[in-house]
């Protein structure tokens, strides 16, 4: 188990191989497949996105709007060249990591950790 | 970020700064994946001819699908990357497909986005049950 260092402990080689050594023992845990699923369109006019807020990219596609789950507050959502777009997340401010908000009218929305 | 070999370390050296930030870049990997989104890929049933769209962000070469044919055998369906189509069965018979195809020659852009489409064509009674679409970088799920 790693060890928890105090102020003025020293730090001996093999306090920090424990470290690596377990951080090898989770990655071999992880199997190395990476996979994501395709986004679907929207399902006809109207069509809401559910997300609950937890990368700082919006990409999304068409005009629409962004809104808190109550939709007491919300956003303009305008695409560039009615293509896909990406929207800096960190530019609402009374969203919050861990908030339940919706997207509507877009034909697809997606968070991600990248513009 | 890449996962990097944590470093192995020894008695007399200084842990220097680029020693100790890959022990927290790989704690950062591995929150990465335990926090990664859990949404699910939806299945579709088509009980009429028709087209599904979908978007995917281009960041692996292997796009896997599939499907069920039920009821009796469809008349055709393809699947389609930024118009172009990468899958085509003229004749689906009843059953189970399940394969891939890679998007290598496509040339795509990692990062970008593109329409994924399906067409469907039914044939007398036949139904078509998308069960996935998944961009991955392996072959085998």
């Amino acid at each position: 188990m790693a060890r928890q260092w105090g102020h003025g402990d020293t730090v001996p080689a093999a306090d920090l191989n424990t470290v690596s050594t377990e951080l090898t023992a989770l990655r071999d845990a992880v199997k190395d497949a990476e996979i994501v699923a395709c986004v679907p369109d929207k399902y006809g006019t109207g069509n809401k996105y559910w997300f609950v807020h937890r990368y700082r990219w919006l990409h999304f596609k068409s005009t629409g709007q962004l809104k808190n789950a109550g939709a007491t507050q919300q956003a303009s959502l305008t695409p560039v060249n009615d293509t896909y777009t990406s929207m800096d997340l960190h530019s609402i401010n009374w969203l919050a990591y861990g908030d339940f908000y919706q997207v509507v009218g877009c034909d697809m929305a997606s968070e991600e950790d990248t513009p | 970020m890449a996962w990097v070999t944590p470093p192995t370390f020894t008695s007399g050296l200084v842990a220097s700064a680029a020693n100790l930030n890959i022990l927290s870049d790989d704690l950062a990997y591995l929150k990465g994946v335990a926090e990664g989104p859990n949404a699910p890929f939806q299945s579709v049933v088509f009980t009429n001819s028709g087209t599904a769209t979908y978007h995917v962000r281009y960041r692996y070469p292997y796009l896997h699908y599939k499907y069920v044919v039920s009821s009796d055998p469809g008349d055709d369906i393809k699947i389609k990357v930024n118009g172009t189509t990468k899958y085509s069965d003229g004749a689906p018979g009843e059953g189970t497909v399940a394969g891939y195809v890679d998007l290598t020659s496509m040339a795509l852009t990692p990062g970008s986005w593109y329409p994924v489409t399906v067409e469907w064509m039914k044939s007398a009674n036949s139904v078509l049950t998308l069960w996935y679409l998944l961009l991955a970088n392996v072959t085998s799920l």
